[in-house]
C-alpha cells in the first residue's frame, strides 16, 4: 500500500531538517487539513480505517524502517498512526519512521555506546537514513555521545552522561531505563525504584495491547527491589494479583470485573470512552471487524487478514465466541456470525451520549436538568390544584412506585465473594436507577413545571387516577396478575441475537464443552500434537515428533481430534498405571492389589471432586444468569415506569390509552388471522375481530370462562386490560372509582410487599389472598357503574368502596367465586366496620377512613388487658378488659360477686364481638402467635357509650386499622367449612346459634373423633376456667346461659390454633392457672400455628392442610458444605458412602451407580439435621406442646429409622452407635416400618389419636433391641 | 441526539411494544426540546447499562469457564502425583527384585 519513492535520497541533512522543521510540519500538515474539509466524511473515515489498517499490518508484519507515502488519500490514516504512536513524522515530507523499529535501534546503539570507552569514536555511515539520524541525534540528546569536531560524520564517547531529556524525540521509557549506564551518577535507591517502576510501567503498557497477563522475572539479584516495583504496579492498580508472586493480570486489560473498584459518585456519571475500559484488546477488535466485514469466520481466513499465526487466530476466534460474537463450531459449515455491528451498542451509545449532552442551549442549563434538587422529599406539584388540592401524600411516592424493584436489589446479593461480577450488577442497575431518579425529580417532582393548567375537580382527579392507574390496579394483586406475563414475558425476551449469544456463552462456559475444547487448545500440544494448517473447514492438519525422530502429520477434522482423544486424562493414565502394576513381574499380588485400589480410590476421588466442581460451577452460573436477568428485568420496569410517570404526569394521557387500544387491536388482529388462517375461526375478520372480539372479552371479565380460579382470575385480568386499552375506560372509571380513597396506603403494601417478596411471590400471594374477593367486588362495583359515566356524588362514594374492595381482607376460600348474590353473607370484616348490623347483605359496605393517626387511650392495667398475650383469642381479650373494669362498661351490679360478673363479662365479650363484626357464625377473626407483646384490641367507650373496638400498635401506643394488623399478619380470618346460615345472629338468637356451632366447628369435629362428645359441656368449662377470677365459680353459674357464651369462646381459641387439643387433660374440677403473661403456646390448650420459624439456617415454613401441619420446608437450600455437616453428624461422609455403595454393588460401574444412593442418603441426613436444628429451636423457645413440634419430633425419628437401616445395608454398622445415640432422643416416637419411608411430613393428629400408634411403635422398638445389641456390643 | 439514533435503538432493544409506544408518543407529543432531549438521554442510559449487564454476563461466563478449568487442571496435577507416586513403587520394586537377583546370583 505504501509507495516507495525511489527519488528520494536517503541523504537528507539533518541540519536541513532541524532548520526547516517547522517549515515542514507546516507544509505536512496543510494538505491533510484541507483535505478533510473537502472530503465527505462517512466514505473517507471508511477508507482511512482500511488504509489505516493495512499500514498497522505492514508494521506489524514487517516492522520497517521508514515508510514513504505522499499520496494524499493515505495522509489521514498515516496522521491516525502518528496519533497512535507507531509512526513519527520525519522532516523529510512523505518519510515516516516507524516507532518500534527506532526503539530498537536506539536500544542497540545505546548499549553499544555504553560499552565503549570515554572518547571512542563510533561511526556513522557516509549517507545515514531517516532512523540513523534519527538514534545518532537521540543519543547525543541524552549525552551519551557527542558529535566529533573534527568528523562530523562520527560520534565520540562522552565522559559523563549529562542524563537530559529529548524534547525532539521522546525515549522510551523502557529504553532508557532497561540498562542504567554504568557511568552515571550513583543512583539512590528511591530512584533506582522509579527507574524500575517507570520501566515497567512502559512494558506493561506495551503488553497489555497483545496479553492480558504479565510475568516477571525475578531472579535473585532483583528480587527485593523488583517486588517493591510490583507492589507499587498492583497499588498503583496498574496490575491485578494472581496470587503468584510473578504472575499477574494487566489491569488495562483485564475484564471489567477484575479491575479494582473505584470510588463510584454518588449518582455515577455515565460512561465516557476515557473511563471506560475496552473490554476487548486491540487485537481482538479487529479481528471481530474483520469477521464482521467479510461475513467470514474461519480461522484461516483471520490468520491471512490479520497476518497472525495459526493459534492467536484460533484464540481469537474462540474469544469471539465466549462473547458470543460467534457460534459455535460446526465441523459442516464455518461458525455462524451472530452479531452485526461491533460494539454493538455501547461505543456507539457512549460517543451519542457525549454529544447528546454537548448539545445544551448553555451549560447552565444543563446543569439545571442534572442536577439533583435540594430537597428531595419536595412534593409533586406539577399540577396546579387550585381548586382542591389532592392528597398530597400520594404525589411524593410516586418515584418508589417508578423504581420499586431497583431498590431492593441489595437484598438479592448473594455469594459475592464467589461472583464478584454481582457488583457490577449491582452498580449497572444503581447507575441507571440514579438517572431515572433525576428524570423523575426533573418531570414529576416539578422542576420543570409544566403550564399550568387550570384543572377543575374532576379532571384533576381524572390526572390522578391515570397517573396511578397502574397502582391502583395493584390493589389487590390484579396489576401484579396483568404484569406477571409481562413480566415473564420480559425475562425470557432477548433479542434473538442475544438469545443467540448467551446460548453461546453459557455453552461455552459449560465445564464439559470446554474441556473438549482443551483438547485443541492445549490437550495436543501436551499430546505432542499440534495443529500446523487449518483450511477453514473444520479440517486441520495435525503434526507430532515421534520418537524415531520423525515427524508425523494427518490431516482431522476437529471433531474427531476431539474424539479421538479421552477427555479425562486421570483415567487414561489409571489405565496405563493398572496395565503396568498388572504386568509387573517385580510385585507381589498384595501389593498389585494395594496399588491398584490405590488407582481406583484416585480417580473416584477425582471424579467425586471433579462433579463437585462441576456443579458448583453450574450453580455459579445457574446463579450468575439470574443475577443477570433481574438486572435486565429492574432496568427495564424501572424505565418502563419511569416513562409512564413522566407521560401521566405531562398529561398525555389520551396518548397512553390510544398506544393501549392500538396495541391490543394489533395483538388481536394477528391472533384472529391466523386462527381463521388455521380454521378455529370460520366467521368473517371484521366480525371475529370486533364483535366476537367483545363477547370474548364480556366473558372473560364476567368470569364465565376458566375452569379454575386461576384460570378465571387470568382471563379477568386479561379481560380487565383490554376493556382499559379498547375503551379507554381506565382515565374514566378509575378516576372516579378510586375519587379520594386510600389508594396510598395500598400502594405502599404493595409495594412494601414487592420489596420484601419479590414480583413473583407478591403476584402470587395477591392472587391467592386476594383474588376472590376482589374479582367479586370489583365486578360488582364495575358492572354497577358501567352506565354512569358521570358521577353524582353518592355514586362516587360507593364506587370507592367498590374499589376499596381489594383492601378488605379475603373471605374464606370456601366462599370464592360464589356468585354474587342478594343472598351473599357478608364477609365478616364488612360486619366488622358496618355499625348497622342490619344492613342487606350484598349491599357495599361503607368503611370509616383510617388516615387520621390517633393515640389510644388504654394505658397500664387497661392497656396490658387489651393486649395480645399467648394462647388469646378475641373473646378472651375482651373478657380481660370487661373484668378488669365492669362498672365501666356497664356492668350495674354487685362487683364482688364474681359469679355474676363472670356471667356479665361473658355475656358482654361475645355481643361486643359480634356487633364489632369481629365474629358471626360464617367465621371469627383469628389472631397469630407473632402478635403477642405487639397488637392490643382495646374496648373503649365511645360517644354514645357503647365500647368501642380499636386495634392498638403496642409499640407506638397509636391506634391502627385492622388492614394494618393483617398486612402484619397479626390477625386473619377464620371461616368455617360449612354453608352459612343467611341471617347474622343476633343476641336473641344466640342460643340457638351457638347450638349449631359446636357441629360446625372444627374442634366439635375433633372431640367427636375422640370419641368425647358427651363431654362438651365439660370441655367447654375448661376453657370458662381459663380467667383466674371466674375459676372459682365456673361450675356454678347458669349453664343455660353460659353455655352458649363458654362454647363459642372455646370456639374461638380453637379457631386460632391449627391443630386439636387433648381434651382429656383437661376436665371441669381441674382448678387452671392463671393466663401466664409470656408462656408459650405449649401451655395452652391450643396454641396458635407457628406457621413461619426463624431458625440460625434459615426461615423454616410449616404447611398446614386446614389446621392440620403436613409438612415444613426450608426457605434455603441445602448446599454441598450442609450435607457434609450433616453427615458428619452422623460420623461419616459422602466419600466414606460411595465407597460402601461401591462394595455393595460390586460392579464395573459400582462408582457411578453408587452416586444416587448415596445423594439420597445424604439428603435424608440433611433433612434430619435440619429438623433437629429446628426442633432445637422451638425447644429453645418453649414451644415443644405445640403441634408442630410434635409432629417435627415424630419425622425426625422416622428419619432416622430410615438412615439406621440405610447404615445397617451398606455395612456401616460401626456407624450405629451415632444413629442410635442420635435416636435416643425420640425413642418414643420411633415409627413403625410403614412409616419409615416416608419422606413428606404427615398431616398431625389429635394427640389422643396419636398415642396409640406410638404405644405401638415402643413395642416395636423393644422388639428390635436384639438385633442392636450385638452392634452397640 | 437525532431520530435517526432513536430509531435503531427502538428497533433493536428488547423492550416491549408497549413502553416503545410510550416513548414515541412521549416524543411526539412534547415540544420541549429539553425534554425531549432528556428522554432520551435517559433511553441510552438504559440501554448502555442494559448492554453493559450483558457484556457484564459474558464477561463473568467466560471467567467462570476459566476458573473451572483452572481448578480441573490443579486437580489433575494432584492426581498426578499419585499416580507419579505409583509408578515409583513399581519402578522401586523392580529395582529391589533386581538387587536380589544379583544377590542371589553373587
Amino acid at each position: 500500500m505504501s509507495e516507495q519513492d525511489p527519488s528520494t535520497k536517503p541523504g537528507a541533512e539533518p541540519k536541513q531538517a532541524d532548520a526547516n522543521s517547522a517549515t515542514t510540519d507546516e507544509k505536512f500538515r496543510d494538505p491533510f487539513s484541507d483535505w478533510t474539509t473537502e472530503q465527505p466524511a462517512p466514505e473517507a473515515e471508511e477508507s482511512t480505517d482500511i488504509i489505516a489498517q493495512s499500514f498497522r499490518d505492514k508494521i506489524k508484519n514487517y516492522n520497517p524502517g521508514i515508510i514513504e507515502s505522499r499520496d494524499p488519500k493515505k495522509l489521514p490514516a498515516l496522521q491516525q498512526l502518528i496519533d497512535e504512536g507507531l509512526l513519527i513524522a520525519y522532516s523529510v515530507p512523505g518519510v515516516y519512521v516507524n516507532k518500534r523499529k527506532l526503539d530498537q535501534q536506539i536500544e542497540d546503539v545505546r548499549a553499544r555506546a555504553q560499552k565503549m570507552k570515554p572518547d571512542m569514536i563510533m561511526g556513522r555511515s557516509p549517507y545515514p537514513g531517516a532512523i540513523e539520524t534519527l538514534v545518532f541525534k537521540q543519543l547525543v540528546k541524552e549525552g551519551l555521545l557527542e558529535q566529533d569536531p573534527q568528523s562530523p560524520r562520527n560520534f565520540r564517547r562522552v565522559a559523563q552522561t549529562k542524563s537530559t531529556q529529548s524534547e525532539v524525540l521522546p525515549k522510551p521509557p523502557s529504553a532508557q531505563e532497561s540498562e542504567p549506564a554504568p557511568d552515571t551518577e550513583h543512583p539512590t535507591e528511591a530512584e533506582r525504584e522509579q527507574r524500575e517502576f517507570d520501566r515497567f510501567k512502559a512494558r506493561i503498557a506495551e503488553a497489555a495491547k497483545e496479553f492480558t497477563g504479565y510475568r516477571f522475572n525475578i531472579t535473585s539479584e532483583n528480587r527485593a527491589l523488583t517486588q517493591k516495583v510490583i507492589a507499587r504496579l498492583v497499588q498503583e492498580g496498574i496490575l491485578i494479583s494472581r496470587g503468584s508472586e510473578t504472575d499477574f493480570t494487566i489491569a488495562a486489560a483485564a475484564p471489567p470485573d477484575l479491575n479494582p473498584p473505584e470510588p463510584a459518585p454518588e449518582a455515577t456519571p455515565p460512561l465516557t470512552p476515557e473511563t471506560k475500559e475496552p473490554p476487548v484488546d486491540e487485537q481482538l477488535n479487529q479481528a471481530i471487524q474483520v469477521v464482521l466485514r467479510t461475513k467470514n469466520s474461519s480461522i484461516s481466513h483471520l490468520q491471512r487478514q490479520l497476518k497472525l499465526g495459526y493459534f492467536t487466530a484460533s484464540n481469537l476466534i474462540k474469544r469471539m465466541e465466549a462473547m458470543g460474537i460467534l457460534g459455535a463450531s460446526d465441523a459442516k459449515k464455518p461458525r455462524e456470525i451472530l452479531l452485526e455491528t461491533w460494539p454493538p451498542t455501547g461505543a456507539a451509545t457512549i460517543e451519542t451520549t457525549s454529544t447528546t449532552k454537548e448539545q445544551p442551549q448553555t451549560p447552565e442549563e444543563v446543569l439545571d436538568a442534572i442536577e439533583l434538587p435540594d430537597e428531595p422529599e419536595e412534593p409533586l406539584d406539577a399540577i396546579n390544584l387550585d381548586e382542591e388540592p389532592l392528597d398530597a401524600e400520594e404525589l411524593p411516592d410516586e418515584p418508589e412506585t417508578a423504581t420499586p424493584e431497583t431498590e431492593r436489589f441489595p437484598e438479592t446479593q448473594e455469594d459475592k465473594t464467589d461472583l464478584p461480577q454481582i457488583a457490577q450488577f449491582k452498580s449497572i442497575a444503581e447507575r441507571f436507577r440514579s438517572t431515572a431518579d433525576a428524570f423523575i425529580r426533573k418531570y414529576i417532582k416539578g422542576e420543570v413545571e409544566p403550564e399550568p393548567v387550570p384543572l377543575n375537580k374532576t379532571e384533576v382527579a381524572k390526572t390522578v387516577a391515570i397517573k396511578l392507574i397502574g397502582a391502583a390496579c395493584s390493589l389487590g394483586g390484579i396489576k401484579a396478575a396483568v404484569d406477571f406475563p409481562i413480566w415473564l414475558l420480559q425475562k425470557l425476551k432477548f433479542t434473538k441475537d442475544e438469545r443467540n449469544r448467551i446460548k453461546q456463552a453459557i455453552d461455552s462456559a459449560s465445564p464439559i464443552r470446554e474441556r473438549a475444547t482443551l483438547v485443541l487448545d492445549s490437550g495436543e500440544t501436551s499430546l505432542g500434537w499440534e495443529i500446523v494448517e487449518d483450511f477453514g473447514d473444520g479440517t486441520v492438519r495435525i503434526a507430532k515428533n515421534m520418537p524415531d525422530g520423525k515427524r508425523e502429520g494427518k490431516i482431522v477434522k476437529e471433531y474427531e481430534l476431539e474424539r479421538e482423544h479421552p477427555l479425562n486424562p486421570v483415567e487414561q493414565k489409571k489405565r496405563r498405571l493398572e496395565k503396568a502394576v498388572m504386568e509387573s513381574k517385580y510385585l507381589t499380588s498384595e501389593k498389585k492389589q494395594e496399588l491398584l485400589q490405590k488407582l481406583q480410590d484416585t480417580v473416584e476421588s477425582y471424579a467425586t471432586t471433579l462433579d463437585d466442581y462441576k456443579e458448583e460451577h453450574d450453580n455459579k452460573i445457574v446463579r450468575f444468569l439470574d443475577q443477570a436477568i433481574e438486572t435486565r428485568v429492574k432496568g427495564v420496569t424501572a424505565l418502563k415506569e419511569t416513562l409512564n410517570s413522566a407521560m401521566t404526569a405531562l398529561g398525555l394521557k389520551a396518548a397512553r390509552s390510544l398506544a393501549y387500544g392500538a396495541v391490543a387491536l394489533y395483538e388481536r388482529g394477528v391472533k384472529v388471522k391466523k386462527e381463521i388462517e388455521s380454521g378455529e375461526r370460520t366467521e368473517g375478520f371484521a366480525k371475529e375481530l370486533i364483535v366476537n372480539g367483545f363477547k370474548e372479552t364480556w366473558k372473560k371479565f364476567s368470569l364465565q370462562e376458566g375452569e379454575t380460579k386461576l384460570q378465571k382470575a387470568m382471563n379477568f385480568a386479561q379481560s380487565l386490560g383490554t376493556v382499559t386499552r379498547f375503551v379507554g375506560f381506565s382515565s374514566i372509571a378509575l378516576s372516579e372509582l378510586i375519587g379520594e380513597g386510600r389508594i396510598q396506603d395500598a400502594i405502599d403494601q404493595t409495594l412494601t410487599a414487592t420489596e420484601q417478596k419479590g414480583i413473583v411471590q407478591t403476584a402470587t400471594d395477591n392472587f391467592q389472598s386476594n383474588f376472590d374477593h376482589y374479582a367479586n367486588k370489583l365486578t360488582f362495583g364495575l358492572v354497577g357503574t358501567e352506565t354512569t359515566p358521570s358521577s353524582t356524588g353518592s355514586e362516587t362514594e360507593q364506587k370507592v368502596d367498590t374499589h376499596k374492595a381489594p383492601q378488605i381482607p379475603p373471605p374464606p376460600k370456601e366462599q370464592a367465586f360464589e356468585p354474587t348474590t342478594g343472598e351473599e353473607t357478608p364477609s365478616v370484616l364488612e360486619v366488622a366496620t358496618d355499625k348497622t348490623t342490619d344492613q342487606q347483605p350484598g349491599d357495599i359496605v361503607e368503611f370509616e377512613p383510617m388516615d387520621v393517626i390517633e393515640e389510644s387511650e388504654l394505658q397500664g392495667e387497661a392497656l396490658k388487658a387489651a393486649t395480645v398475650a399467648s394462647g388469646d383469642g378475641v373473646l378472651r381479650i375482651f373478657q380481660r378488659q370487661l373484668t378488669l373494669n365492669p362498672e365501666k362498661f356497664g356492668f350495674t351490679g354487685d362487683t364482688s360477686d364474681k359469679k355474676a360478673v363472670t356471667s356479665w363479662v361473658r355475656k358482654n365479650a361475645l355481643s361486643i364481638a359480634k356487633q364489632s363484626g369481629l365474629m358471626n357464625q360464617n367465621g371469627w377473626l383469628g389472631i397469630r402467635g407473632k402478635a403477642i407483646g405487639k397488637m392490643a384490641i382495646g374496648l373503649e367507650l365511645g360517644a354514645d357509650g357503647k365500647p368501642e373496638v380499636n386495634f392498638i400498635d403496642v409499640q407506638t401506643g397509636e391506634k391502627t386499622s385492622m388492614e394494618a394488623m393483617r398486612e402484619k399478619r397479626f390477625i386473619y380470618d377464620y371461616s368455617k367449612p360449612t354453608e352459612p346460615p343467611t341471617e347474622l345472629p343476633s343476641d336473641e338468637t344466640e342460643t340457638q346459634t351457638t347450638e349449631e356451632l359446636p357441629d360446625t366447628s372444627p374442634e366439635t369435629q375433633l372431640v367427636d373423633t375422640d370419641d368425647v362428645s358427651t363431654g362438651e359441656l365439660e370441655n367447654t368449662e375448661t376453657f370458662t376456667g381459663e380467667l383466674p377470677d371466674l375459676d372459682a365459680d365456673a361450675k356454678i353459674y347458669d349453664a343455660s346461659e353460659s353455655s352458649t357464651n363458654d362454647h363459642v369462646i372455646a370456639e374461638t381459641e380453637h379457631s386460632d390454633s391449627g391443630t386439636g387439643t387433648p381434651s382429656s387433660e383437661s376436665t371441669p374440677s381441674e382448678p387452671t392457672e392463671p393466663i401466664p403473661e409470656a408462656v408459650s403456646d405449649a401451655t395452652e390448650a391450643t396454641p396458635q400455628p407457628i406457621r413461619e420459624l426463624s431458625t440460625p439456617q434459615g426461615k423454616v415454613m410449616f404447611t398446614y392442610d386446614g389446621d392440620k401441619v403436613t409438612g415444613m420446608r426450608m426457605d434455603t437450600e441445602p448446599t454441598s458444605e450442609e450435607l457434609d455437616r450433616a453427615a458428619a453428624r452422623f460420623g461419616t461422609s459422602e466419600t466414606e458412602l460411595v465407597k460402601a455403595n461401591i462394595r455393595k454393588l460390586p460392579d464395573d460401574n459400582a462408582y457411578w451407580k453408587a452416586n444416587a444412593p448415596t445423594q439420597n442418603l445424604m439428603e435424608r441426613m440433611n433433612r434430619e439435621t435440619r429438623i433437629e436444628n429446628t426442633i432445637k429451636e422451638m425447644e429453645k423457645q418453649g414451644l415443644q406442646e405445640t403441634s408442630e413440634y410434635k409432629v417435627l419430633k415424630r419425622q425426625a425419628g422416622v428419619l432416622k429409622g430410615t438412615i439406621k437401616r440405610a447404615f445397617n445395608q451398606l455395612g456401616l454398622e460401626h456407624k450405629i452407635m451415632d444413629v442410635e445415640k442420635a435416636t435416643r432422643d425420640v425413642t418414643e416416637e420411633i415409627p413403625t416400618d410403614k412409616d419409615v419411608d416416608q419422606v413428606t411430613v404427615r398431616p398431625s393428629e389429635p394427640v389422643e389419636m396419636r398415642r396409640q400408634p406410638v404405644k405401638e411403635i415402643e413395642t416395636q422398638t423393644s422388639e428390635s433391641e436384639p438385633q442392636l445389641k450385638p452392634i452397640e456390643e | 441526539m437525532s431520530l435517526d439514533q432513536l430509531v435503531p435503538l427502538l428497533q433493536q432493544s428488547p423492550l416491549d411494544q408497549e413502553t416503545k409506544l410510550f416513548v414515541i408518543d412521549l416524543i411526539s407529543m412534547s415540544d420541549d426540546p429539553r425534554f425531549i432531549q432528556d428522554v432520551m438521554t435517559l433511553l441510552l442510559e438504559w440501554k448502555k447499562s442494559d448492554t453493559e449487564a450483558v457484556s457484564v454476563l459474558h464477561e463473568g461466563l467466560f471467567k467462570l469457564s476459566e476458573e473451572f478449568n483452572a481448578r480441573q487442571k490443579q486437580l489433575e496435577n494432584s492426581q498426578q502425583r499419585v499416580a507419579l507416586s505409583v509408578a515409583d513403587v513399581i519402578a522401586r520394586e523392580e529395582k529391589i527384585q533386581k538387587i536380589r537377583d544379583h544377590l542371589m546370583t553373587i
